[in-house]
């Protein structure tokens, strides 16, 4: 997979509200919690919503596949191991029927050049490590 | 920054992040601003002329801080400076509007957060910025708002904005080395993008 940083750069650290968003991706599921209050989703997954600040959700699947709302490449390394990963491009993907929920991921195997905002892209996973992997886009 | 920088090598520098080339990103350094205050009163009898707090704010969009870091802010103020609510707050404690201020002490870690703050605090229309930018208004000495004349954090040094507090009493003071002329208030912001931002409004 190009684009994307080498395995031993990445370390999942979790917290009990986004630790279900994160056993979701490493059976390459993405969710995005719900409130069940008031009905807003949210990302990333966090302790209160927004809109109401209750605390219970619940995880709603969500396939992945949206448009580029925004994106950069990067082209400098700021650490030396992701020297070889230059250029990737970062995305920001919003996910449809989510209220405006956006995902951030690397645009990957692609040429950074022909990327634009509004590109329809598609989910895939970067699997990091056994019980670890990262949502990636890739263009359609 | 000690050579004047021309556009050819502005334009000429290497991508850094794109849109971002090398002289768009402030430099790290070391150095320490001091600020002395006190009461009115007291300053009056003090050896420097006094500059005088207008207004003070700090805060942010309430949906901006949970947002920020996965790219959610809502379309309406995705591309601004998170500091439109405080400039709000600001302007009305100090009962000025963006039209009475003489010089502007942005804080610019990243370039586009000059261009996102002079529309957040309404020096031009949302969206703006940049042709406000081109057409000179924020140049020294002769562009209506001159913006950042010490060279601010791209181009002086990066002290966490503290150079912008020094900047704009010494304009207020009509000591700058560029100095405004007949400057009578300044403004100064602090943080854009991740929240709490924040902002001062100095007169003389």
């Amino acid at each position: 997979m190009r684009g994307v940083p080498p395995v031993d750069v990445i370390g999942l650290s979790t917290s009990p509200s986004t630790e279900p968003f994160w056993q979701a991706t490493a059976e390459h599921r993405l969710v995005v919690p719900r409130c069940t209050t008031c009905g807003t989703f949210r990302l990333p997954p966090s302790p209160f919503c927004f809109h109401c600040r209750s605390q219970e959700v619940e995880w709603i699947e969500h396939d992945g596949a949206g448009e580029i709302y925004s994106f950069t490449v990067i082209r400098h390394a700021v650490i030396p191991q992701v020297a070889e990963a230059l250029p990737f491009v970062a995305a920001v993907v919003e996910l449809p029927g989510t209220g405006g929920c956006r995902l951030v991921g690397n645009v990957v195997d692609c040429d950074p050049a022909e990327v634009r905002i509004g590109l329809p892209v598609t989910l895939d996973w970067y699997d990091v490590r056994e019980g670890e992997s990262v949502p990636v886009l890739r263009l359609v | 920054m000690q050579e004047p920088l021309t556009r050819e090598q502005y334009f000429g520098a290497r991508m850094i992040s794109d849109p971002l080339c090398l002289y768009d990103f402030c430099l790290e350094c070391d150095g320490a601003v001091a600020v002395v205050t006190t009461s009115a009163e007291r300053a009056r009898d003090l050896r420097h002329p006094p500059v005088f707090v207008g207004a003070s704010a700090n805060g942010g969009h309430g949906r901006w801080g949970q947002a920020i870091t996965w790219m959610g802010m809502p379309d309406e103020y995705f591309a601004s400076s998170g500091h439109r609510p405080v400039a709000k707050r600001l302007y009305d404690m100090a009962e000025v509007g963006p039209a009475d201020v003489d010089v502007a002490l942005l804080y610019d870690h990243f370039t586009p957060m000059v261009i996102m703050q002079l529309e957040d605090y309404g020096f031009c229309g949302i969206g703006e910025g940049g042709p406000f930018v081109a057409d000179g208004n924020i140049n020294w000495p002769d562009g209506g708002l001159p913006v950042n004349t010490h060279g601010g954090n791209l181009s002086e040094a990066y002290i966490i904005g503290m150079t912008h507090v020094k900047e704009a009493v010494e304009q207020l003071r009509g000591s700058a080395v560029n100095q405004v002329s007949g400057a009578e208030v300044a403004l100064v912001t602090g943080g854009p993008a991740s929240i709490p931002v924040s902002s001062l409004l100095l007169h003389n």
